[in-house]
């Protein structure tokens, strides 16, 4: 079920996200050819160059405008699930997580594929591919695993960031009237307590850390094993935020379980 | 429990903040029963459809569908339209069952091409592009494509002429099968009292009477639709 839920929503933004992003790459395709023929040239006039700015100025805006696009997408396909699509949608006989499950991961995959979309454009307006090179000599199998590390670890916060939508679109379902109000009052909610309790957890964890003189027993490690340290660290942060993550998404199934109230 | 129960609800409550708008309701519904829910706006039918369908979370009480509470299972043997159009209005008609087929075990969708093809919907036809009736017999068909053990059709007739509710009718009748139980809401009662085997009055939120229609008449000596108008003259 969660494989026909995925072609579902795959199908789905795709009608929209790949119309939008197919025009805006044209767009981008002639900017950047019409700066690699005009860079060419040693003296341009003026009105040239002028033109030549706003045109570069206008695909910067519509990279801008495709990335907003693919989150507010992304967003607001849970958020008519909680309105007249779930009417349809959660008629369907498969479990709350595997909804939530289906948006996220879409979500996600489109954010990813968004940032390669970002970086193809912004290479083709600079007129060269040269910055996506890179030589073979740095990929060694430390390098691999830190990367991975890294991909991981923004793969982990990208999901935190919608869960927080999705928890904020299921907050906001709770009301009987004005829901997008009380969905983008319960985001910014969210975000305030978050950043509260991250304010005294950081303060706590230093506390502790100072009493039991964790910076030294740290330094030591790094010391003896700079790579090991380092991934060690990656993977305590990937934990603590999959705790957080795994917060949210309980209190979002929660909302549309247990509490479900359809528009 | 009786084996031919399909449907059960048990003191069902559901409050909208302080506002009740369902208070204790209680009946049971039997497998091959066609069953009206009757009862002016806001007497709490489309409340009580959507905690039947999984839709809402109610305050209290229970409801079991062939022996379970609202659930993945219940929606696996559910068939339910709601008061609204809820098919997704950029999908193709195509697209609508191809995701029935994929989710229902139970929809039968040559039988739901057939019954589009009635109403000379074309598979590439876009929903968005379909006048509201059209869109309303199109999730109807959709619903009664299945093969559910309970349908739970909401207001099907509402907001459609006269010639649509016979297409309509005629659709549920045609396509229900004997042994599933079927109950409708609906306050155009003239229009279906001649095909129900039971009715349920709903009033501010409680079940008032559930009867069996051919009693009603023999004992009242009016129709349904009379019973109604005097029952909840303002």
């Amino acid at each position: 079920m969660l494989t026909k839920l995925l072609k579902y929503e795959a199908k789905t933004t795709a009608r929209v996200l790949l119309p939008i992003g197919g025009g805006v790459l044209a767009f981008t395709l002639v900017t950047g050819l019409a700066n690699t023929i005009l860079n060419s040239w040693s003296e341009l006039p003026t009105a040239v160059e002028w033109m030549q700015a706003l045109l570069n100025v206008a695909a910067v805006l519509a990279l801008v405008f495709v990335s907003g696009v693919c989150v507010f997408v992304n967003v607001q396909r849970f958020y008519r699930l909680l309105g007249e699509q779930g009417y349809l949608m959660l008629s369907l006989p498969v479990p709350v997580w595997k909804h939530i499950a289906a948006k996220l991961i879409t979500a996600c995959v489109w954010t990813i594929l968004g940032i390669g979309y970002l970086l193809l454009c912004g290479t083709i307006l600079g007129g060269s591919f040269v910055s996506l090179s890179f030589s073979g000599d740095v990929v060694t199998p430390d390098a691999v695993a830190a990367f991975m590390m890294l991909f991981l670890l923004l793969l982990v916060v990208l999901a935190g960031t919608y869960l927080e939508f999705y928890m904020a679109c299921a907050i906001g379902g709770q009301f009987g009237q004005q829901r997008l109000l009380a969905s983008i009052v319960a985001y910014f909610v969210i975000g305030f307590v978050e950043q509260v309790l991250c304010v005294f957890l950081v303060i706590i964890l230093a506390l502790g850390a100072i009493q039991i003189n964790a910076f030294a027993w740290f330094e030591m490690f790094y010391q003896a094993d700079s790579f090991w340290s380092v991934i060690y660290i990656f993977t305590v942060l990937i934990l603590g935020l999959l705790v957080v993550n795994a917060i949210k998404w309980a209190i979002t199934q929660w909302l549309m379980t247990r509490r479900l109230n359809l528009a | 429990m009786n084996e031919n129960v399909i449907y059960e609800a048990q003191n069902l409550c559901k409050r909208y903040g302080r506002k009740p708008a369902l208070n204790n309701a209680s009946f049971t519904v039997c497998a091959g029963k066609l069953v009206g829910l009757l009862g002016p706006n806001g007497s709490g039918k489309t409340t009580l459809l959507k905690i039947s369908a999984g839709l809402l979370a109610r305050s209290g009480g229970t409801v079991l569908i062939d022996g379970q509470t609202p659930g993945v299972y219940t929606k696996s043997v559910t068939s339910y339209l709601p008061d609204r159009m809820a098919l997704p209005t950029e999908m193709r008609a195509a697209d609508a069952v191809s995701l029935y087929a994929d989710f229902y075990p139970d929809f039968d969708a040559a039988k739901a091409h057939a019954m589009l093809a009635d109403l000379h919907i074309e598979a590439r036809d876009r929903i968005g592009s379909m006048s509201k009736g059209t869109q309303e017999k199109m999730q109807l068909c959709l619903t009664m494509s299945r093969a559910a053990k309970l349908y739970l059709l909401d207001e099907p007739l509402g907001g459609v002429d006269p010639a649509a509710r016979d297409y309509i009718l005629q659709t549920i009748l045609r396509n229900y099968s004997e042994d599933a139980a079927l109950v409708l809401s609906t306050h155009l009662i003239g229009d279906i009292e001649k095909v129900l085997d039971e009715v349920i009055f709903l009033k501010e939120g409680t079940v008032l009477r559930q009867v069996g229609v051919d009693t009603l008449r023999e004992e009242c000596g009016q129709s349904v639709d009379e019973y109604f108008r005097e029952v909840y003259k303002c």
